[in-house]
């Protein structure tokens, strides 16, 4: 074999082996004092949050281990000392810049039961959005730090379509402070349609609305069926949230003989017919949403 | 309720001690509290209930905010209230000892104002019992129109609210003795008083709106328990609700009629046969629930889920009789609309209770799999049975509208339903920043009693995600969905003496098209989303006989033909430098529905000639400017907003029968909010700062149907009507704060 191949064989194994040395080292723990030597703020801010106090009550992981549960074993990026060319500097882990499935998995670690239950193959997981979008654990607002100022905002960053529907004229207080957006819905998954809190959107309307919970003598099917049927729950232009205004909407399902099936038309407006007129046709039919009266049949009673 | 809510207070004070006394006496214990107390201002032309809707503006001082937070070794107490005094004001009690104990103890106020100057010739003479002078009523049923009007406007009683507000006291209690394992326990107890616009007719011709009374009280509880550990949860729940209404039914006078009377059939139109009506409010309900629900981790980055949720309602409340117009009895008009007996006895119902009772199943599984990093697989059924066992009972006959039985057997169908679906999903990382997905489901639906028993929809949807760079997300959406009917039953239709070609639109075949895209880039200082999305539903007759077999019935679908929306958004936040931040949002709806109907007389008529059809579209802006600015002269924050939200509603009929040419169409509606806020924070200490606010609320309203409404209404030929004149109105609104924030 001659010389050069060999200098030149023997000189690519020693590369390849210290190479291959320095990627394989493995970081270990270094504890949360030395994080502190560069985050020391971080740190101090952090003693506050409700997961250093959690660490040690529940879990039994001593703050000097807390930093490390999460971001992995630090000593390699310790090692680095703050230089970012330095690839050991990366070997950090941050759930705010990792993947989602990687940034989720560090969560799922401790919260994987209760509402999280359902997190894997949920809408939110499967479209890839992490924790970290809307969490932040260092600098979040209130006590499930929300990664905006109100859990809201937090929601509207993606759905900015329901933002503007909670303003519609016919809305629920959510901008008023009363409900808000996880009162429905749980968005780390749900076994139900839309990560509603209950089996169904009557379930949980039932939860509230007790009132139209029946069973009724007489019930008016599509309603038991799905409350929206007739209802936009995020808000509607049209009274009581009607996904249209009422003399129309129920012609949409009854065109009978007499009056379900008449042409409504300005004139009528301007006269105030007493079927198109204020509360149109449920200033008769009031008990629209089921009936136990015996004469109930048509929900007049 | 007193009592309960001593108790609920009582309880959460205990459990505060408790955890109190259980720490370390010589562990350093820390408070913080908060403090927002001010002077509020108000001027709001009008006395308009919508600035009010879902909460009290007072004019005078206010409590906005008191908390107060203790530490002591492991344990926290926190005390919060808001709006103090108001009508909406809230209270709440954490503890949290160690994160193994928590208990909280809440107290929610919840108002929904409809009206401040309801009016009506009516007086509530005992809770539900509606009452008009006896000298009056047997004039108004001799009087003209003009005469009706006028005396039911001297019988006005003076302005009064229509709202109610609903309380509600909590307590619960969340325990984790260990890592793995969590008990739950919670009691709630509700109040919901006071009125709401209820329709309480007497004819086709005698509209009658009365303020119906809101006495409810609500009990629930839920028991839970969840294990968790090396990845596998079970859980399981325990839920009860107990709904009881106090005021049970509504009885109002006729002001037609001082004297029961029966007539013939038609003689419920002018609505002046009794003397009275009645009407039973929402009935006393019970519902339990019991769910299990369980997951685990498998191999492959497999998770398998589960859950079952047994669910019962019931309901068995005494039946009114079929009327309370004692003249409705056997031989009493001599024709064939007689009743067979006395229909205000409630003996001769076939059944003096509902027996309602609806059992809602429902099942979830699902498995997903990461088997590798680029790669999740997911495949889900479900399957929701509402299995209805209330009564079919069978009644010989109803009256209408207290007027007038009308007899031939009706029967209350226990309508019931079951849905399943199976949906198989893929979602795979082409390359780092692109990744798409895909799934497909079908869902069946089989129902009784109505025209549709069986339903199938098959769902495709495709998502693709591209992130081009950090903070950089395209992603787009798209779905097509067809509802297939395989069975279509006109004769269900013929029962209730509908249109042969009537579809309705929640069990008519349907395509659904369905497409969004949506762009979010954060950036450094700027963080932007826009989105916009297409959708487009086709409604179909499907199978079934359009014409069911009558000649001159035109081969014509009717109800709702086609349903599209779309919408596009855009929301922009800018930090101009560290001190000044603006945002800007914009949003644009557009929903659109198509629906044909025909008007016929006493015979269902298909031949075209009056058919209509219309097109309802609502039309919505929403807009939003803010400015901050931080550290003004290094101590005050401004915020500076705008903020827009109109709506407007139109119909436009698009085709016309012959027998309804040159008919116009119904007025627009609009609705429009604007609302311009100033905020400063001013630091004076490092405790103490100084807010000054002011908010300018506008709110125009052009709705034939709900503005101007008067007590009593003859406009309209042949109708005499009588309603709450709960008008909706414009408004200004004028609202200045001073606040002083402390924190120590």
């Amino acid at each position: 074999m001659p010389r050069s191949f060999t200098r030149l064989f023997l000189t690519g194994t020693a590369v390849v082996w210290a190479f291959g040395t320095a990627q394989g080292a493995t970081p270990e723990k270094v504890g949360a004092s030395t994080c502190m030597s560069c985050h020391a703020e971080a740190a101090e801010q952090f003693k506050q949050n409700v997961h250093a106090k959690t660490f040690s009550a529940l879990k039994n992981i001593p703050f000097e281990e807390s930093c490390e549960t999460c971001h992995g074993p630090g000593s390699l990026h310790a090692g680095a000392a703050g230089d970012k060319s330095n690839p050991d500097f990366a070997t950090i882990k941050n759930p705010a810049k990792a993947g989602a499935k990687e940034s989720s998995e560090t969560c799922l670690q401790c919260h994987a039961g209760g509402q999280q239950m359902f997190w894997k193959g949920s809408k939110h997981d499967v479209q890839n959005v992490s924790c970290a979008e809307c969490h932040s654990v260092h600098s979040g607002s209130g006590k499930k730090l929300m990664a905006k100022a109100t859990e809201s905002e937090t929601c509207f960053q993606c759905h900015s379509a329901i933002k503007g529907q909670i303003n519609r004229s016919a809305h629920m207080p959510v901008a008023e402070g009363k409900l808000q957006c996880s009162s429905c819905h749980n968005p780390h998954g749900s076994p139900g349609t839309k990560n509603l809190k209950a089996d169904s959107a009557n379930s949980l309307c039932y939860q509230c609305h007790e009132d139209k919970r029946g069973p009724f003598l007489w019930e008016h099917m599509p309603v038991r069926e799905s409350c929206l049927t007739c209802h936009q729950p995020h808000g509607s232009h049209n009274d009581k949230m009607l996904s249209a205004k009422r003399n129309l909407l129920c012609q949409r399902c009854h065109n009978s003989t007499r009056h379900p099936g008449t042409l409504y038309q300005g004139g009528d407006a301007g006269n105030q017919h007493n079927r198109i007129f204020n509360q149109s046709c449920t200033n008769c039919h009031s008990n629209i949403h089921g009936s136990n009266h015996p004469s109930g049949k048509f929900f007049l009673r | 309720m007193k009592t309960m809510t001593n108790a609920l207070w009582k309880t959460a004070g205990l459990a505060v001690a408790a955890c109190l006394l259980a720490v370390p006496a010589r562990s350093e214990t820390t408070v913080s509290q908060e403090a927002e107390v001010g002077y509020q201002n108000r001027h709001q032309s009008g006395n308009e209930a919508k600035f009010e809707e879902y909460g009290e503006v007072p004019d005078g001082p206010v409590l906005k905010l008191y908390r107060m937070k203790l530490e002591k070794g492991g344990t926290e107490v926190e005390f919060k209230a808001k709006d103090v005094l108001q009508e909406q004001q809230s209270f709440k009690v954490l503890v949290n000892k160690d994160s193994k104990l928590k208990v909280k103890a809440s107290w929610n106020q919840t108002p929904h104002l409809f009206s401040n100057d309801a009016h009506s010739p009516y007086v509530q003479s005992a809770p539900g019992v509606f009452v008009i002078p006896d000298t009056v009523k047997g004039t108004l049923g001799a009087a003209n129109t003009t005469t009706f009007v006028n005396i039911v406007n001297t019988l006005d009683s003076g302005g009064m609210p229509l709202g109610f507000r609903r309380d509600e006291g909590s307590v619960s209690l969340s325990l984790a003795p260990s890592d793995s394992l969590k008990f739950s326990l919670s009691a709630t107890e509700a109040l919901k008083r006071g009125s709401k616009a209820r329709g309480a007719s007497f004819g086709f011709s005698h509209v009658v709106e009365l303020p119906e009374p809101i006495d409810y009280r609500i009990y629930s509880s839920n028991v839970g328990a969840e294990y968790n550990s090396k990845g596998v949860q079970l859980g399981f729940g325990y839920g009860f609700s107990s709904f009881k209404n106090d005021i049970e039914e509504m009885v109002w006078d006729n002001g037609k009629r001082s004297a029961d009377r029966a007539a013939s059939n038609a003689g419920y139109v002018a609505g002046d046969q009794s003397a009275k009506g009645r009407m039973h409010l929402a009935p006393d309900n019970v519902a339990h629930n019991v769910s299990l629900n369980a997951g685990a981790n498998l191999p492959f980055g497999s998770r398998v889920t589960a859950s079952l949720s047994y669910g019962v309602m019931s309901q068995n409340q005494d039946l009114q009789p079929y009327t309370i117009n004692s003249a409705i009895v056997r031989g009493s008009t001599g024709t064939p609309s007689d009743a067979p007996f006395t229909a205000s006895d409630p003996r001769n119902l076939p059944t003096n209770k509902a027996n309602a009772k609806m059992i809602n199943l429902v099942q979830n599984y699902g498995v997903t799999s990461n088997p590798w990093q680029s790669l999740t697989l997911g495949v889900k059924f479900r399957s929701q049975m509402m299995d209805n066992r209330t009564s079919e009972v069978i009644f010989p006959g109803q009256v209408r509208f207290d007027q007038v039985w009308e007899g031939g057997n009706i029967e209350n169908h226990a309508f019931q339903y079951r849905k399943t679906l199976v949906e198989g999903s893929a979602g795979y990382q082409v390359i780092q920043p692109v990744s798409i997905g895909l799934s497909y489901g079908v869902e069946w639906t089989d129902r009784d009693h109505r025209e549709v028993t069986e339903q199938k929809e098959k769902t495709l949807a495709a998502t693709t995600d591209i992130r081009p760079a950090e903070g950089f997300l395209i992603r787009g959406k798209f779905v097509n969905s067809k509802r297939q009917v395989d069975h279509f039953d006109v004769e269900d239709l013929n029962a209730g003496n509908e249109l042969p070609g009537l579809r309705r639109f929640d069990l008519s075949e349907r395509v659904r098209n369905q497409g969004g895209l949506s762009v979010q880039m954060s950036k450094g200082p700027v963080n932007l989303a826009l989105s916009g999305s297409l959708r487009h539903d086709d409604y179909r007759a499907g199978p079934g006989d359009l014409t069911d077999g009558v000649a001159g019935n035109q081969n014509q679908m009717y109800g709702l033909l086609e349903d599209r929306g779309k919408q596009a958004a855009l929301d922009l936040g800018l930090d101009v430098n560290d001190r000044i931040g603006v945002s800007a949002f914009y949003d644009y709806e557009d929903a659109r529905g198509l629906q044909r109907s025909n008007e016929n007389a006493a015979v269902l008529n298909q031949d075209g000639a009056t058919d209509w059809t219309t097109r309802t579209i609502d039309r919505y802006h929403t807009a939003g400017l803010g400015l901050d600015i931080k550290k003004v002269k290094d101590r005050a924050d401004i915020h500076f907003g705008y903020d827009l939200s109109q709506s407007k509603g139109s119909t436009e009929l698009v085709a016309l029968g012959s027998g309804h040419s040159g008919k116009p169409s119904l007025p627009d509606t609009k609705i429009t909010k604007q609302d311009v806020t100033v905020k400063t924070d001013i630091k004076i200490t490092d405790n103490l700062s100084l807010g000054l606010g002011y908010l300018y609320e506008k709110y125009d309203v052009t709705d034939w149907a709900t503005e101007n409404v008067p007590i009593a209404s003859g406009q309209f030929a042949g109708q005499v009507n009588i309603y709450l004149a709960d008008a909706s109105r414009d408004y200004n609104a004028h609202v200045g704060t001073v606040m002083a924030k402390y924190k120590w």
